[in-house]
């Protein structure tokens, strides 16, 4: 079937089985590789793109269900000047994310942040939670995030002036 | 309005009475809202869809969530997500940590109330939730709709009780006040290896008397087991309860357990019963436990 919807902001179409994983189309289709099969399984979190701006994992989405939708991979979000933000967060928190990892937890970094710009523990943990990969602890994660939210509302306040 | 693949055409309605109608002609179509539980059952992590799939997610109505007075409504296809966002100044706890149990945020960004409720086969968190606060849910086909009480959503070998070319559009939960919410869940319930278990416990208590009292536990099917005459059997009781009156409420329990529908391995037995216990050996202490 025919499938419309917005890649990173850009309108893209593609034909492809209803069935098809948006993880598949995502890395096959587009060579957006940000986004790996782990568990497929909805556990390991490691296929998070953002669908419709909330955070939400490729490898659970079939094809036919982002007809129309808005999807951001992590390629899209590296292109946004917020992602300096979460790259200086992690930084500060000392946060080294191994390679399998890294882009899963920018974006789970990125869709909290925009949704709460000042998390409270519940959020940190919660969004800690949406990761299952043991690079980095849990608390040097939510340490980053934390980071990266003061970051962002720094420079929005700076902005506003 | 529809893309055809293959094997699989797919339907987006736009619209309510949209969906009703398409439904009613295509009774055997799959309804996809969240399709979480779907994935995490294919074969090989393979989707395999039947010939017609309805996609709901454009459908504004199912989307809507409002509150009066006296109830909350929920549509059907509202994600648990967006329901979480409301929060527990409005939610009940008991239904907010429920909810919030369902899986991490990529998945509850995707799972839908309506369909937690309707997975056929094992029972999900929401079931027995929805039960034990007395909740109402609609159902609809075309130019039909009526309310039934959630206790009565499934019948007795689990199975929704939606008759064909019907569907789950709304939840009401009604707004009440309850000073002690227990929810506890082990295990998972789309796996019967992991002897998954959830219990539920409400009480309204007022000047050390019990005024209101529920407890519902539940595995993962067929039904879920509460026993309306125990609970009404401590309803006005002085609080702390003593022994006879706790020993009595947990043996009826156990007998409940035991000749229902639902079969408890040992170990979610003794993990139900010993909830039980603790909750009403507690009821007299503050509310936040």
């Amino acid at each position: 079937m025919r499938i419309s919807f917005v890649l990173n902001g850009d309108p893209v179409s593609i034909d492809a089985r209803a069935e098809t994983l948006l993880v598949d189309i995502l890395r096959k289709e587009f060579g957006l590789t940000g986004a790996r099969p782990g568990c497929l399984q909805g556990e390991c979190g490691i296929c998070s793109i953002l669908l419709g701006g909330e955070l939400s994992l490729a490898c659970m989405i079939p094809a036919f269900r982002v007809q129309d939708c808005e999807v951001t991979t992590i390629e899209g979000v590296m292109q946004s000047r917020e992602f300096r933000d979460i790259e200086y967060g992690f930084h500060r928190a000392g946060m080294e994310p191994c390679r399998f990892c890294a882009a899963a937890k920018v974006l789970v970094t990125h869709a909290l942040i925009r949704s709460t710009p000042t998390p409270g523990t519940e959020a940190l943990t919660s969004a800690a939670s949406a990761i299952h990969c043991r690079c980095t602890s849990y608390s040097r994660f939510t340490e980053g995030i934390r980071f990266a939210a003061e970051a962002r509302r720094k420079r929005y306040n700076v902005r506003q002036r | 309005m529809y893309g055809s693949g293959k094997r699989t055409h797919v339907y987006y309605p736009a619209s309510l009475n949209e969906l009703l109608h398409l439904y009613r002609r295509k009774p055997h179509a799959l309804i996809y809202a969240g399709g979480t539980y779907i994935l995490k059952h294919s074969p090989d992590h393979r989707l395999s869809l039947p010939r017609e799939v309805i996609s709901i997610h454009e459908i504004d109505e199912l989307q809507r969530i409002s509150r009066s007075e006296r109830h909350l409504e929920i549509g059907a296809a509202v994600p648990i997500g967006t329901i979480l966002k409301i929060g527990t100044n409005i939610l009940p706890p008991l239904f907010f940590e429920a909810l919030s149990s369902i899986g991490p945020p990529g998945i509850a960004s995707l799972a839908t109330l309506g369909g937690n409720l309707c997975v056929s086969g094992p029972i999900l968190t929401v079931f027995p939730v929805l039960n034990v606060l007395d909740a109402r849910i609609e159902l609809r086909r075309q130019g039909h709709s009526r309310w039934i009480p959630a206790s009565r959503f499934r019948d007795a070998s689990g199975n929704p009780a939606t008759e064909p070319g019907e569907i789950v559009t709304r939840i009401r939960l009604p707004v009440e006040t309850w000073n002690i919410q227990v929810f506890r869940k082990f295990g998972k319930l789309y796996q019967p290896d992991t002897d998954p278990l959830i219990f539920c416990g409400l009480a309204k208590t007022n000047k050390g008397i019990l005024d209101d009292f529920r407890v519902i536990t539940s595995t993962s099917g067929p039904v879920p087991t509460r026993n309306r005459e125990l609970e009404a059997e401590l309803v006005g009781r002085k609080l702390p309860l003593n022994r006879r009156e706790t020993g009595a409420f947990v043996k009826g329990m156990n007998a409940t357990m035991d000749g229902g529908d639902t079969l408890y391995s040992p170990l979610q037995q003794h993990r139900a019963l010993h909830l039980i216990r603790w909750f009403v050996n507690r009821l007299d202490e503050t509310p936040n436990f």
